[in-house]
């Protein structure tokens, strides 16, 4: 296995894992270079972030009129 | 839920809302925001709300175990659309010419150098904990997704909005595997890089 020095790359996976597993290389190279790399793991951060967000589009935007009903 | 933390748009058991009034007028236009995104005939985009708007209306106390009107509304609009894109005849009407001539160009390019690495510091978010910074991050991240190509940003909406698996949105769409991937990738990288730049700008993102 070898290492993977690409944060090109680890964002590609990152992105990968939000729709598929990865396989088992992947996950562990990807791993590894997390824990090296502090800007991927803030890309993985926001990434997750904006998954998150993508479902919930709709129903949090209330924005300026405040006097829609609002989420428990 | 007692009366008196009843939200004002949400009808009393056994009434029919008001659909003259202010708040069902907004909640039209909401989800012909929404649903404009996904479709690109403006027309189906309104057939589509009117259709979820009756559905609320039809059945005004339904939506018990929903927040709200407005998650309601949405809920139904979502599986109208997920409907349409699942119709086989509709599948080709899916992908326009426009499409296909827009500008789909990486936005990662510039971001990394030779070796791969980003040029400069990623910053990190924070989790946003407060009701209020969630509705501005969400809004910035609607500003974020217009400005994506619309196809990029149709890809992201049919996996993150209406929950598609990626095997089915390839299919719908007539795209390899590698491509549906590419297209996520461009979509989330482009979402994160404009809501760095807005965040930046406004403050609400840190």
């Amino acid at each position: 296995m070898t290492l993977l020095h690409s944060c090109k790359k680890a964002a590609e996976l990152l992105s990968q894992s939000l729709d598929e597993p990865l396989d088992m290389v992947d996950k562990l190279r990807l791993r590894v270079h997390l824990s090296m790399c502090g800007n991927c793991r803030n890309v993985e951060e926001q990434l997750n972030l904006i998954h998150q967000m993508g479902a919930q589009i709709g129903t949090l935007d209330f924005g300026d009129d405040q006097d829609v009903p609002s989420i428990p | 839920m007692n009366s008196q933390t009843m939200p004002i748009d949400q009808p009393a058991p056994g009434h029919h809302p008001d659909t003259s009034g202010e708040s069902w007028v907004r909640l039209r236009q909401r989800l012909l925001r929404h649903a404009r995104m996904m479709v690109f005939e403006p027309a189906l985009a309104e057939d589509l709300v009117q259709e979820s708007l009756v559905a609320v209306l039809e059945k005004p106390d339904a939506h018990r175990g929903e927040a709200s009107i407005m998650t309601w509304a949405v809920a139904i609009l979502k599986h109208k659309i997920a409907d349409w894109y699942r119709s086989p005849h509709q599948r080709r009407r899916a992908w326009t010419e426009a499409d296909e001539n827009e500008d789909v160009s990486d936005p990662t390019e510039g971001l990394y150098d030779e070796q791969g690495s980003y040029k400069e510091a990623v910053p990190s978010w924070q989790q946003p904990e407060k009701r209020e910074t969630q509705r501005q991050m969400m809004s910035v991240m609607e500003v974020c997704l217009k400005r994506l190509p619309s196809q990029t940003g149709r890809v992201f909406m049919m996996r993150e909005w209406l929950g598609f698996e990626t095997t089915e949105i390839c299919e719908q769409l007539s795209l390899s595997a590698e491509n549906c991937r590419m297209v996520l990738h461009r979509a989330r990288m482009g979402l994160r890089q404009c809501m760095c730049a807005q965040g930046h700008t406004t403050g609400s993102i840190q």
